[in-house]
């Protein structure tokens, strides 16, 4: 191997790794980040044509859209064009550390994959560290595409079982020619972070939570929120019917309403919740789910709170 | 003497209950025939035919030590996946009949024609922990292994006057034993292509028919075929080379793990020396895999094959009227495009305006997977007998997996009948023998897939019901009518559950065989079809809130929890791994079945 490699880190709303388009209506997408996708992105993003780089996604979500695309010269639309893309796409791209790596920011973004002109393929890459060049190979599972002819350059050495594809290298602006590559599934001694086996420590660092288990986690810890020993379904009913229905306003001037009666304790609480769910944009999106976090409130009260010390209604 | 031996039958004796060795007491006067002398001398060879049969018959063997675990003998075959408790009664035959049609020297085709029911109840070895394979199974084994010994053996000079010498046999046996190898491989054939249209699936009949072609052409050597899977033993290394090559020939890539060892490491006899590491069939999952693909250019210039993308896309296809869209194929797949699509029905789906949902089901048997599972079981039953087994005992050895095999292929046929009689002849596409096509009337019907499919596996193999480590792979992939089988294939080749559901764009069912008779039962509880539908539309939003949902019992009540908690006491959900069925194929199940709105007001 020769110099070291540039960890980033790559995050894309949707994006298509394109295969070839397949019966004219079809076209997949890859679930790995091939050297020839990546390396042709940042080439054409910084000018530099000795870039080398090549990745892995470790999280996506695997969706379908349906395109219809024009003929500009026959003034027709061709038939629906179904795109597989991957949401929420997040992976580690490793960047062969040369002279021309230098010109890489910390931060930058760029555009890869299929449909760009309609606005897929835009992906942000944050600088995560570096791989020094001496780390030694191990055998396991190759977990991205690199052209034969790149092998040594990523420290790939016996190659015990190939998976081939072809990948495309461009020889000038608009030409280019197929070259015999390795793809994922290869069993071959390589750095382990080009490594299926080994890219678990990613998957370790999902930067992709679901927000809502997110805010479930904030009403959790909230120790304001579980100072009533329990909530009564029907109150909890009732203010996320209004909640629903009616919105954060009426929700919360019911709440202080209710503040100078029998069920002051979980207004008081209740409005703490109500707070944190306003600060989800989700659940400002759409207040049923907001409706469904109050109604099954007492689900994320924390052991620590269900043992005596609240206030309001006793339990039985 | 008629001249040909027929080597199936050397162990026709024991038929009759009266397998005797030559050395016997009893002398036992029989018909002039090669085949006869190799039914006498087969335990103790008097010339090269018979030392070949003796070898033959020690690999063909389901033990390589005739050693009693106690108890009566039955004489009946335990089937391992059936695990009958009992082993079926086997009779004896009338000697004198057997004898007499002997006499007309029979090949062996004749003589399966009128003793094959009996060769199958009959064991090859009828004391009990040593009776896991059928007589049949064996004597079938041994004909193939006596015909790939053939010229290999590098014998002493005929007719050397030592044959007689027990000790000289013994010697040349042993020396020939350790000298002449054996190679296992297991070939695993893949295709490059991603199939779109119906006729792009001419590939995977191509693939069977190649599979077929081979277990035909070289029927010696293979050992066990199941779906894309070959097993193959050969002393010529030559040959595993030429089925490969004609593998790779037809268009196809070969994933090989091969061991090799000696006669004697394969029959692995107690007390013997071994050379090196243990030779088994178990190590084949140890070794590293070796791709064979046919020539692939180091580069070449655009386009591409857009189905394989594995050759230059030398010929432009349009459709069959010329006025589709414009497509590069190679040659190969060109030639898949041009035919007739052999999957009629697809086409006719595609074409009719009728329901547009498919339940892809594709029925798998990793070998090593296979292998693992089946000693498991074999050291099961040696241990209800009583005995600790050694590791050499519960050794799989050819003739299980052989035995297997036709149960194997029971199983899918009756697979396919099943299906055909829940879902109909015109809503059943055949694709291969293990994967079929279903066309669902209501979506919810995609669960009857695997509902007919558990009632087989627990019917003629329970012992993999009973056990976690089922080497069986069930999956099942519901998807629109148009959606590309290139990805479904995918979708079935990364899954990793012994029993997988998916709902494209929706969630995924992973369960065991062993709880999936649980999960399914789901159907029949009284469970509101809403309340499923609504925690798969919950689901959609958020699954952290569906969970929620889930969970909350604040209201004992609601109608919706009423039936979670239904569920939930059916699964005994405490534990998610446990129950079978984590969250996620919860939600799949709502998605599968509680979407749809039955009339019988189950869901």
């Amino acid at each position: 191997m020769s110099a070291g490699f540039l960890r980033y880190e790559l995050q894309s709303e949707v994006i298509c790794l394109g295969e070839r388009l397949k019966a004219g209506w079809f076209r997949p997408c890859t679930d790995t980040i091939p050297y020839s996708q990546i390396s042709g992105a940042l080439r054409w993003a910084f000018g530099e044509t000795d870039l080398h780089a090549a990745g892995h996604l470790c999280c996506y979500e695997v969706d379908h859209l349906v395109q219809g695309p024009r003929d500009r010269v026959r003034e027709i639309s061709r038939i629906p064009l179904r795109v597989q893309v991957l949401r929420q796409a997040l992976g580690s791209v490793y960047v062969l550390a040369n002279e021309a790596s230098r010109v890489l920011p910390e931060e930058f973004e760029v555009q890869m994959g299929a449909l760009r002109s309609k606005g897929l393929g835009q992906c942000y890459l944050r600088r995560r560290g570096e791989v020094p060049a001496d780390v030694s190979g191990v055998l396991g599972t190759l977990n991205t595409r690199i052209p034969l002819g790149r092998q040594e350059m990523f420290g790939l050495r016996e190659v015990q079982m190939p998976v081939h594809g072809y990948l495309f290298e461009p020889t000038s602006l608009y030409t280019g020619n197929y070259v015999l590559s390795l793809f994922e599934g290869t069993r071959v001694v390589a750095p382990p972070f080009l490594l299926r086996e080994f890219c678990h420590e990613d998957k370790r660092r999902d930067l992709r939570v679901d927000e809502i288990q997110v805010l479930c986690q904030r009403i959790s810890d909230c120790d304001r929120v579980w100072r009533p020993y329990e909530y009564t379904s029907s109150f909890l009913d009732t203010v996320g019917g209004i909640l629903a229905d009616h919105g954060f306003g009426v929700a919360g001037t019911f709440l202080s309403t209710r503040e100078e009666r029998r069920e002051s304790v979980q207004a008081a609480g209740l409005k703490e919740v109500m707070r944190l769910l306003e600060g989800c944009p989700r659940v400002q999106q759409n207040r049923a789910i907001g409706r469904l976090i109050i109604k099954s409130l007492e689900t994320l009260r924390p052991e620590k709170h269900k043992q005596a010390g609240g206030q309001g209604r006793k339990p039985k | 003497m008629a001249d040909v031996l027929v080597p199936e039958l050397h162990d026709v004796l024991k038929l009759t209950g009266d397998h005797r060795h030559p050395q016997s007491d009893k002398l036992i006067i029989g018909p002039d025939t090669a085949t006869w002398k190799g039914v006498l001398y087969h335990s103790a060879p008097v010339d090269a035919d018979t030392l070949r049969l003796h070898l033959a018959d020690c690999l063909a063997a389901a033990s390589s030590r005739p050693q009693s675990y106690g108890g009566a003998q039955t004489g009946g075959t335990y089937k391992l996946w059936e695990e009958t408790g009992n082993p079926r009664e086997a009779g004896k035959l009338d000697q004198k009949e057997v004898l007499k049609f002997l006499a007309t020297d029979p090949d062996w085709d004749a003589f399966v024609a009128r003793y094959g029911e009996e060769l199958e109840v009959r064991a090859e070895e009828a004391g009990r922990g040593l009776n896991v394979t059928s007589l049949r199974t064996h004597m079938e084994l041994t004909g193939r292994f006596y015909r790939l010994l053939d010229g290999r053996l590098d014998l002493p000079a005929a007719h050397l006057p030592d044959w007689s010498d027990v000790d000289w046999v013994k010697g040349v046996r042993e020396s020939i034993a350790q000298r002449t190898e054996l190679t296992v491989s297991h070939l695993r054939v893949e295709f490059p292509q991603r199939p779109i249209r119906a006729k792009d699936l001419n590939v995977l009949i191509a693939l069977a028919e190649a599979v077929a072609r081979i277990a035909r052409d070289y029927a010696d050597e293979v050992i066990f075929a199941a779906g894309e899977d070959l097993l193959v033993a050969s002393v010529d290394s030559a040959r595993p080379t030429a089925i490969e090559a004609e593998l790779v020939e037809a268009g196809f890539w070969v994933q090989a793990r091969e061991v090799t060892g000696t006669i004697a490491d394969w029959m692995n006899q107690r007390g013997r020396p071994r050379t090196s590491a243990p030779t088994s069939l178990l190590r084949l999952a140890e070794e590293p895999v070796r791709a064979i693909y046919g020539d692939l250019a180091t580069s070449f210039p655009p386009p591409i094959c857009e189905i394989c993308q594995m050759a230059p896309g030398a010929h432009a296809w349009t459709g069959p009227e010329g006025d589709g869209p414009e497509e590069f194929l190679c040659g190969n797949c060109y030639s898949y495009r041009r035919g007739e699509a052999r999957l009629r029905k697809l086409a006719e789906w595609e074409n009719g305006g009728m329901t547009r949902r498919l339940a892809w089901f594709r029925l798998e048997l990793p070998v090593p997977k296979l292998i693992a599972c089946l000693q498991g079981l074999y050291s099961g039953y040696l241990a209800r007998l009583g005995r600790r087994p050694a590791q050499e005992d519960v050794e799989v050895r050819f003739s299980l997996l052989a035995e297997f095999q036709k149960d194997y292929q029971r199983l899918l046929e009756a697979v396919g009948r099943g299906l055909r009689a829940r879902f109909g002849e015109a809503n059943l596409e055949e694709v291969l023998p293990n994967l079929y096509c279903a066309r669902l009337e209501d979506p919810g019907q995609a669960l009857e897939v695997l509902d007919v499919y558990e009632q087989q596996v627990r019917e003629l193999m329970p012992a993999f019901v009973q056990t976690e480590y089922c080497p069986l792979r069930a999956r099942l992939i519901v998807a629109d009518l148009k959606f590309p089988f290139g990805e479904i294939w995918r979708i079935s080749e990364e899954a990793t559950a012994g029993v997988q559901a998916t709902l494209v764009g929706g969630r995924r069912l992973r369960t065991t065989h062993r709880r999936l008779r649980d999960v399914l039962s789901l159907r029949n509880l009284r469970l509101r079809p809403s309340a499923l539908h609504n925690l798969a539309e919950i689901a959609q939003v958020s699954e952290e809130l569906a969970r929620l949902r889930w969970l909350d019992r604040s209201r004992p009540g609601d109608a919706d929890t009423q039936t979670y908690k239904l569920i939930d006491q059916h699964l005994e959900w405490r534990h998610e791994d446990a129950s079978g069925l984590d969250f996620e194929g919860l939600v799949a199940f709502a998605q599968m079945a509680g979407a749809t709105k039955p009339s019988s007001g189950k869901a």
